[in-house]
């Protein structure tokens, strides 16, 4: 953030946060993109159409079930956390961050 | 009746009439000014524990508890794929709405999605169908979670079903009216708990009694193999599970009762965390309660209804008092969704109905207290329908929550990052969007083609959007700056007005 210079318009200048949020915007739908394409695309590769004595079983669970739903479901619940450590921005969310930084430059 | 059931029931309520007495205080102790903001929104300081169980425990309702459940029971495994869907939930939300979401509402002191429709679209049109909708499908979606739940309760405890109705929905009405949105978080964090606690202690009673998944696998290959396979017995198609991660995770973003919770947190820290433990927690919640569907299916295979499979396993594995403690988890989904529906429904009546409309000149700290005798109010008039459901009121319900969604999604995100969106696209792609989904859902299902009739609806939605963007004039430049501009320029052009 504050790398590049704020875009401004005519009479006005654009917030440097919403930049900040745009990309974070794209980085989460990406998110959903992958999380279904893959976990739906494991689930049909490995048991999409098959017979019951086709599939096999893992650990109690159809092997299909077991591969996308759970262990892939358990990976993708971990990925949000190095998106958010690696990829998000923390900053000031109030109206005015100027006013809360002055502030706290004061003290 | 099941005294050893009810009692940890009854101690239940007593918790929740806690929480709302000291939200109640909160309240009092707020400055002038900002009072509404603290009943509707609290005062945007929430961190990331009761943030994310509140967007969970808002989003789940007796659909994740006891409709899924039920669903795996009748259709097999693909069905907990399909509601897999839901678990990043919580990490949707809040990173599609972003932080520029949380800002904006800070700027425009907005409380309301509606609010937010109001600044960017500039239109009565477009808040007149933002409100209508918001307040008649929330409404019947109320309703329906009461009746369903109290219907089911009824079957597996033997408590009188006006009873259940009159008890539950009055104390929600009660705690949501005196203690406003924090009430619901914290109530929402409680039941979050509960739902959480639930889900493990009923899988460890469930495989003390079965030893593992292996037998009940083996068990249903045997008897009703078609439950193992995909498409199996739901009959799904790739596209159709697709459209079920549609609608249970990503829709989540457009339904207005979870996108306020994006205008709730208190700093980026609590929305971060929040972002990741919430797909951890969703997915026990899910994992935990749909694969009882299968548990069931063995040991009780002549249930009458698949709905019945949560509470008639929760009672027969576990001892009377821990059963009425779980059983309080299905009762808390109900009830987190309802109060913060109801909170939703309030505030579109009052802020963007009556203070926009009727009363401009309403002080912040009459706002806040007409916002309590809406909520008790709106309470009071769900109880009603649920005692005695009007026949129309079935019908609405199965347009709900799609038809909430199809209808807000689009111009909710588009209207956030998109320059381009103007007010004609916001009318067409609400409408479309609604009327599409209608059509697809009871009229014509060719036009879903084979999936979730949102899918299509979000598309058609989506077209109209940049179709109206492109063909309407763009908007003033003033809306420009309200959503794009610094706080100095937004302070510019709101004082213009006063």
């Amino acid at each position: 953030m504050g790398n590049q210079p704020p875009r401004t318009h005519e009479g006005w200048t654009e917030d440097p946060r919403y930049s900040v949020s745009n990309r974070e915007f794209v980085i989460t739908a990406a998110f959903f993109v992958v999380y279904t394409v893959v976990t739906i695309g494991v689930a049909w590769l490995l048991g999409g159409g098959k017979d019951a004595d086709e599939i096999g079983i893992v650990w109690g669970f159809p092997a299909w079930f077991f591969w996308s739903t759970l262990v892939l479901g358990a990976a993708f619940c971990v990925v949000p956390y190095f998106i958010v450590r690696y990829l998000f921005t923390d900053m000031s969310l109030e109206a005015d961050p100027e006013e809360l930084e002055d502030e706290g430059a004061a003290r | 009746m099941r005294w050893s059931v009810i009692l940890p029931l009854a101690a239940y309520l007593v918790i929740l009439f806690g929480i709302g007495y000291w939200a109640f205080g909160r309240r009092r102790a707020t400055a002038a000014g900002h009072k509404s903001a603290q009943y509707y929104v609290g005062g945007r300081a929430l961190g990331w524990m009761v943030l994310v169980f509140t967007i969970l425990a808002s989003g789940a309702s007796a659909g994740t508890f006891i409709g899924a459940p039920g669903l795996v029971y009748d259709e097999g495994y693909g069905w907990i794929l399909a509601v897999m869907g839901q678990a990043p939930a919580a990490f949707l939300v809040l990173g599609l709405l972003g932080k520029k979401f949380a800002i904006l509402a800070r700027k425009l002191n907005a409380v309301t999605v509606t609010e937010i429709f109001r600044h960017r679209y500039e239109s009565p049109v477009v808040v007149g169908l933002a409100s209508l909708g918001i307040v008649v499908f929330l409404m019947v979606y109320m309703v329906a979670q009461f009746t369903g739940g109290a219907r089911i309760l009824q079957a597996v405890t033997g408590i009188p079903y006006t009873a259940l109705v009159v008890i539950f929905a009055g104390v929600v009405a009660l705690y949501t009216a005196f203690g406003g949105f924090l009430a619901d978080a914290v109530s929402d964090t409680v039941q979050g708990l509960i739902m959480l606690l639930g889900g493990v202690v009923l899988w460890a009673a469930i495989f003390a009694s079965i030893g593992g998944m292996g037998p009940v696998t083996a068990d249903i290959g045997e008897r009703w193999p078609e439950l193992l396979l995909l498409p199996g017995a739901g009959d799904f198609a790739t596209w159709t599970i697709f459209s079920y991660f549609v609608v249970f995770g990503l829709m989540a973003v457009a339904l207005p009762h979870l996108t306020v919770r994006g205008m709730s947190y208190r700093d980026t820290a609590a929305m971060h965390k929040a972002m990741y433990m919430g797909p951890v927690i969703m997915a026990i919640f899910t994992l935990g309660f749909t694969t009882i569907g299968v548990v069931a299916r063995v040991h009780f295979p002549n249930l009458e209804s698949g709905d019945l499979a949560t509470p008639t396993l929760i009672l027969e594995v576990l001892p009377g008092p821990l059963a009425g403690a779980l059983l309080a988890a299905p009762l808390a989904a109900i009830m987190s969704t309802v109060d913060s529906m109801i909170l939703v429904v309030s505030s579109t009546i009052v802020k963007d109905l009556y203070v926009n409309y009727v009363r401009p000149t309403t002080t912040d700290s009459r706002a806040s207290v007409l916002g309590s005798v809406v909520s008790g109010a709106l309470g009071v008039v769900v109880l009603l329908l649920a005692l005695k459901p009007p026949a129309y009121l079935e019908y609405l319900v199965i347009f709900a929550i799609g038809g909430l969604g199809s209808m807000f999604f689009v111009p909710l995100l588009a209207g956030v990052y998109w320059k381009r969106g103007n007010t004609l696209a916001a009318i067409l792609s609400m409408a479309g969007g609604l009327v599409f989904y209608m059509l697809g859902t009871q009229w014509a299902p060719a036009l879903a083609l084979g999936m979730d009739p949102v899918v299509t609806s979000l598309a058609v939605s989506a077209a109209l959007y940049v179709f109206g963007a492109y063909v309407g004039p763009p908007p003033r430049e003033e809306v420009l700056i309200r959503f794009w501009g610094t706080y100095r320029d937004v302070t510019r052009v709101l004082e213009a007005h006063r």
